[in-house]
């Protein structure tokens, strides 16, 4: 099992994850920015971290900053600080995160979420390593490696323009993918033993025992929420269970019944129209995102161009 | 055993392309890394990106011909008469197994980069050493130490390398697997995110591991008579 260091914690075994904390082992030796692509609750942060440990900036920060989270106001002084009276509320100089993390690390979680006028900033500090705060008519220089992360298709966003394709070729210089837990062979089993001693300990509780037919369910799951959702199942069995056995009957329904489906659809023994049933989905992929091409098609698990081809088979265009 | 070698070639060429995610963001990351004054200039830094494969190819050769060395020994020790069929088999089904591999059918392949791991482990602070690189020397000694690197695919063509029974014929079976993920791994420098995309679509493993399956099968068949493997 990799436990390569002892902060962050890797927890996994499978041929999918070592071969991308090897890759991430050389990446770390050098200073190159890093773009890890992957699923939401699939670890990017943990393996950011991994990144910033194993390299010679390991005694400098690491700060991590979650873009999806940061208001639009409030992001161009929490990334890049204010002086004091620049706005309103600005009662005292802020430094920012860049200037927290100089000689270290930035994260930025969920780049893709960032607004525009962001964007350019970021951009312009990727370039020259200068930035201005907020008040401020001074550049600053700051020396700091960028991680970026982001569950979503950049590419696809940098076509329907809603981030800057100068900006996703500065980030996107080495993509990593992360892989789903669901892709992870073997890990599964693995992570439930050593998340349910972790949370056991915390909480002082006895661990429970799974039966091999529940390990068996747990690993023909999907996981969409990935560790953290294996994670967050752990805790409430381990709450629910502590010292007794877990079987199949006490896992969730959508675990026990659904097994590696993802959708609770039935085909009805009447049968159905395909394609009628198509342009539903397509319609209904529309309705959700609002009319916006790239989100609908992402919906639906396709890329754009597909996802338009099939409208115009359909004359829904 | 020409078709053997051939498919080598195209073991190396369809497997690198499975294996870009790995090596092609190693890659990625060796290229940004290298200094301005070499990335600004495409001829200087192609000849880079050179020398790190040609360290990478060498340590394929070097342990292809090991393999063929010890593979002789095998041969001879199995039974000097039908020890090449058995070798052949051998690797036949090592070369199908790699076949599923890519196709997506048999993903437990993966599971025998554990038999490298410790040696990585050893290499890899080396590497670390020679990083950020900036001579064509660090770069070769670099890729060198890359060639070790756990990778599924380069453990089941070296254990074919081992079927091919001398120290030449392994050395040139690896040879030319390695000469097969140039292609690959020299462009995903460039264009990286285009190659993921083309590397994660399944479709295009699958016809990659039909055609080593295939091959596979015409290697044992056209072979199965030949007195020798070489």
């Amino acid at each position: 099992m990799n436990r390569m260091t002892d902060k962050p914690q890797l927890l996994g075994d499978s041929p999918e994850f070592t071969a991308l904390l090897r890759s991430l082992q050389v990446a770390s030796a050098t200073d190159v920015t890093i773009m890890l692509l992957g699923e939401s609750g699939t670890g990017k942060e943990q393996l950011a971290r991994y990144i910033h440990e194993n390299s010679l900036r390991r005694d400098a920060p690491f700060v991590a900053i979650n873009c999806a989270a940061l208001p639009e106001s409030l992001a161009e002084s929490e990334l890049f600080g204010h002086r004091k009276g620049a706005f309103t509320g600005a009662v005292s100089d802020n430094l920012g995160r860049i200037a927290a993390a100089e000689g270290g690390t930035l994260f930025l979680d969920e780049v893709g979420e960032m607004s525009g006028a962001i964007q350019s900033k970021l951009l312009r500090f990727l370039e020259s390593g200068e930035y201005q705060r907020v008040g401020d008519t001074t550049s600053r220089q700051a020396n700091v490696r960028v991680i970026a992360a982001t569950h979503a298709d950049l590419l696809a966003k940098v076509e329907e323009g809603s981030f800057r394709q100068d900006l996703y070729y500065r980030l996107n210089v080495v993509p990593f993918q992360v892989p789903p837990l669901r892709e992870r062979s073997g890990d599964v089993p693995l992570l439930v033993k050593e998340l349910t001693r972790q949370l056991a300990a915390r909480h002082g509780l006895e661990p429970p025992r799974y039966t091999a037919e529940a390990l068996r369910q747990l690993e023909s799951h999907h996981w969409p929420g990935n560790i953290r959702e294996l994670r967050n199942l752990c805790e409430r069995l381990l709450i629910l269970f502590s010292g007794r056995t877990v079987d199949v009957g006490n896992l969730p329904p959508e675990i026990r019944i659904q097994g590696r489906r993802r959708w609770n659809f039935t085909l009805p023994d009447s049968g159905l129209r395909l394609e009628e049933l198509e342009q539903e989905l397509l319609r209904q992929a529309l309705d959700k995102a609002g009319g916006n091409q790239s989100r609908a098609a992402r919906l639906l698990g396709l890329s754009r161009y597909a996802f338009i081809y099939r409208l115009k088979k359909y004359a829904l265009l | 055993m020409e078709i053997g070698y051939l498919g080598a070639l195209l073991m190396g060429l369809f497997g690198a392309l499975h294996c870009i995610g790995m090596c092609g963001s190693i890659m990625g990351v060796l290229t940004f890394s290298l200094p301005p004054r070499i990335r600004e200039k495409p001829a200087t830094l192609f000849s880079y990106l050179l020398w790190y494969s040609a360290g990478r190819l060498l340590s394929y050769a070097v342990a292809g011909g090991l393999a063929g060395a010890f593979g002789a020994g095998v041969l001879v020790a199995i039974s000097p008469q039908y020890g090449h069929r058995l070798l052949l088999l051998a690797a036949t089904l090592i070369m199908l197994a790699a076949g599923f591999h890519l196709a997506g059918w048999f993903p437990g392949l993966a599971r025998i980069e554990k038999a490298g791991a410790p040696i990585w482990k050893k290499l890899e602070p080396l590497g670390r050493k020679l990083l950020p690189v900036d001579r064509p020397w660090q770069a070769l000694l670099y890729g060198m130490v890359w060639g070790w690197l756990p990778c599924g695919l380069v453990y089941s063509a070296l254990f074919i390398a081992l079927a091919q029974g001398n120290f030449p014929g392994g050395m040139l079976f690896m040879l030319l697997f390695g000469l097969g993920t140039l292609p690959a791994i020299l462009l995903t420098g460039v264009f990286a995110e285009r190659f993921l995309r083309i590397a994660r679509n399944p479709r295009m493993r699958m016809y990659a591991g039909l055609l080593l399956i295939t091959l596979a099968l015409f290697t044992l068949i056209l072979n199965w008579n030949y007195p020798n493997l070489t």
